[in-house]
């Protein structure tokens, strides 16, 4: 009995580890069995990224975020609303990653977009992630008015 | 030896001498001057008219008309004038004789106290009368002081026009190859009482043509300039119908019809006219009407109309731009549907137009992007059916090159072409993989391609630039928004990655223009 608890006591420390990045950061411990994971396909990283604040057609603007990923262009999420979800998705090692993203926006009476100045980008803008093997990480970026950014880190589940 | 004696003649005898030399000097030295004998106020009252013999006479009232009578033996060229009267306007008349007199021509171009002048009045063998009387330009007034000098004088006729020619039906017929000479003479026909052109003096010559064989015959007719006189030049079929004209010059300048195809044998005539009742009494025009041999790379006129265009053989032809008004219609049969290089060359400084029509007439595109003395130039342009290319300069400009030459070259490429308009979205050339071709097409071009996919995939662009020119490429969103742009320098080689969200537009824009050379689009997968 005293073994089990120890174990149980070990078990759970590690599992309710440290946790990394800002109080912004949230980072759930799967609770599920491991098959109920997605296996990943085509990529197994996915970044969403959308602004939760937005209620009127004049302040929800065409956008997309260009995504950097350990300080490397790897491409942009698809254009979308600030209001609607706009996806990225690649395949990574497992490691280790950060990813960092920067906004921008379509100016319209110029036809072209054109990337926000620093201070308007989300904050932060960038979040630390592990990638396990066999795991597909989604990583979701919400911003609201005041252009503070929240991430959470998810793994896709079937 | 005896010495003779010299008798000196008396003073008297010198005196009487002197006097008989002056009279008999001036009798053979001076022209005898005929004199009026009132009154001869109507034909039968006419006085004799000598040719080379001056006429004096008077307007001695305000009803006053002076007759005279000429006999003419032999067919000739006369040149009737009347000298000047103080304060008096007056004019001249040439009459055929016979029982019923018909009125010829009549002088009556200046104001008072002016001369009059009939030239190039052609005379057959016959009576005929000329009447110096009050013109209708001034006041009526008598003057029994000074007296006028009426003086007709004749010629044998050389290559020159008759008198009355002053119109169709009265045309001098004139061979062709041949030059003639005439007169800008009266300044006004008094007889010309159409109302679009009253008083209008014209000269008319008519000429036939007859082909030898089914091509047409190529006219050139040409006047040189009078001093004086602005003149108009107009080449006409036998119903009075104008084929084609000229009036590019001002005063003293001359006017010609260039390469004038004659399809149809017949009567062709040729009428000049001086503007704003200019004349010139002393310094004749010449007339040259000569025939060159049909030349299928040259444009013919008049080809001012699709039903007229000149087809262009062997993928070229040259022409000539007369006028701000002449309009060169041209058509072009494509051997086979295909990409075609238009292009349009001006010989001088000259800035040239064309526009594109297809055979029902529509407007397909224009060209009018280089100024002058520049080529017009349409790189890649599509032809699947014949097409009219009308070819005009609206600034014409006198003394300045009008000819040019014009080229549709097929293009032959083992790539696919860019398919113009394709200057917005919705005209956007599909991209496939592999090699595309555009051009800058003229000044401006916007070329639009489309790259579509079934899901949201990068893709690898491989732009190599425009030799000698600038261009910058851009990928947009699926809405044709811009993400991405970049310069490429002459032929140099860039590349783009970008995800494409379904679809996405590659937007070429010129930034230094080269109608030369293409750039190339290769499109790909990205690794």
């Amino acid at each position: 009995m005293k073994r089990f608890m120890i174990f149980l006591l070990l078990f759970q420390a590690v599992v309710f580890g440290c946790t990394t990045g800002k109080d912004t950061v949230k980072e759930e411990t799967p609770q599920v069995p491991p098959d109920e994971f997605l296996l990943p396909e085509k990529y197994n990283v996915r970044f969403i990224g959308y602004d939760d604040w937005i209620d009127l057609p004049e302040n929800d603007r065409r956008c997309y975020y260009r995504v950097f990923i350990d300080k490397a262009d790897e491409g942009r999420t698809t254009t979308g609303l600030e209001s609607q979800e706009k996806y990225f998705e690649t395949n990574l090692e497992p490691n280790r990653h950060l990813i960092m993203v920067e906004k921008w926006v379509l100016d319209e009476s110029e036809g072209k977009y054109y990337k926000l100045n620093n201070i308007d980008q989300p904050r932060p803008n960038f979040v630390y992630f592990d990638l396990p093997g066999d795991r597909v990480v989604i990583i979701t970026m919400v911003t609201g008015k005041d252009l503070e950014a929240t991430f959470s880190i998810d793994l896709a589940r079937k | 030896m005896s010495q003779r004696m010299i008798k000196i003649p008396s003073a008297p005898a010198i005196l009487a001498l002197l006097i008989f030399q002056s009279l008999f000097v001036n009798c053979v030295c001076s022209v005898k001057k005929d004199s009026e004998v009132e009154p001869n106020n109507v034909f039968s009252a006419a006085n004799p008219l000598n040719v080379g013999n001056p006429m004096v006479g008077f307007i001695d009232s305000r009803e006053d008309r002076d007759f005279y009578i000429l006999s003419v033996e032999e067919p000739c060229i006369s040149d009737i004038s009347v000298s000047g009267i103080k304060g008096v306007n007056h004019s001249l008349s040439l009459w055929r004789g016979g029982v019923s007199p018909a009125l010829l021509k009549t002088a009556d171009d200046n104001r008072k106290s002016s001369p009059e002048r009939l030239k190039n009045l052609y005379l057959e063998s016959g009576e005929y009368y000329i009447a110096v009387q009050h013109g209708d330009r001034d006041q009526k007034n008598e003057n029994r002081e000074t007296p006028y000098t009426l003086t007709c004088e004749t010629r044998v006729p050389v290559a020159e026009e008759f008198e009355p020619n002053d119109s169709l039906l009265a045309a001098n017929r004139i061979q062709l190859n041949t030059e003639t000479s005439g007169f800008f003479s009266p300044a006004y026909n008094r007889l010309n009482l159409e109302k679009e052109n009253l008083y209008r003096e014209e000269d008319w010559f008519g000429f036939s043509v007859a082909r030898e064989t089914d091509d047409p015959v190529i006219l050139t007719v040409d006047v040189s300039g009078v001093p004086g006189v602005n003149s108009e030049l107009y080449l006409l079929n036998s119903g009075g119908e104008v084929i084609a004209s000229s009036d590019n010059g001002s005063s003293g300048m001359p006017e010609a019809i260039n390469n004038a195809g004659i399809a149809q044998d017949g009567d062709y005539f040729i009428m000049l006219t001086g503007k704003g009742y200019g004349s010139n009494n002393d310094e004749p025009y010449v007339l040259r009407l000569a025939t060159g041999a049909y030349d299928r790379s040259n444009e013919f006129e008049v080809n001012d109309s699709f039903d007229r265009a000149n087809v262009i053989h062997e993928n070229s032809i040259r022409g000539r731009i007369d006028s701000p008004n002449d309009r060169d219609c041209l058509l072009y049969t494509p051997v086979q549907g295909g990409y075609h290089r238009i292009e349009v060359m001006p010989a001088g400084l000259v800035d040239l137009r064309a526009v594109v029509h297809d055979s029902t007439g529509n407007m397909l595109t224009e060209l009018n992007y280089a100024g002058a003395g520049e080529p017009e130039i349409f790189a890649d342009y599509y032809i699947g059916a014949p097409i009219y290319l009308t070819v005009f300069s609206p600034e014409a400009l006198q003394g300045v090159d009008m000819a040019y030459s014009c080229a549709i070259t097929p293009l032959s490429s083992s790539s696919a072409f860019e398919k113009e308009n394709n200057n917005s979205k919705e005209n956007a050339t599909p991209l496939p993989q592999g090699e595309m071709l555009g051009y800058i097409s003229y000044k401006g071009d916007r070329d639009f391609y489309i790259m579509e996919s079934p899901r949201k995939m990068m893709k690898e662009l491989v732009i190599t630039g425009v030799k000698g020119g600038e261009i910058k490429v851009s990928v947009t969103d699926p809405l044709g928004y811009t993400l991405k742009s970049v310069l490429v320098r002459g032929d140099s080689r860039e590349t783009i990655r970008e995800m494409i969200e379904g679809r996405g537009f590659i937007v070429v824009d010129p930034v230094k223009e080269n109608y030369d050379h293409p750039y190339r689009l290769q499109a790909g997968g990205a690794k």
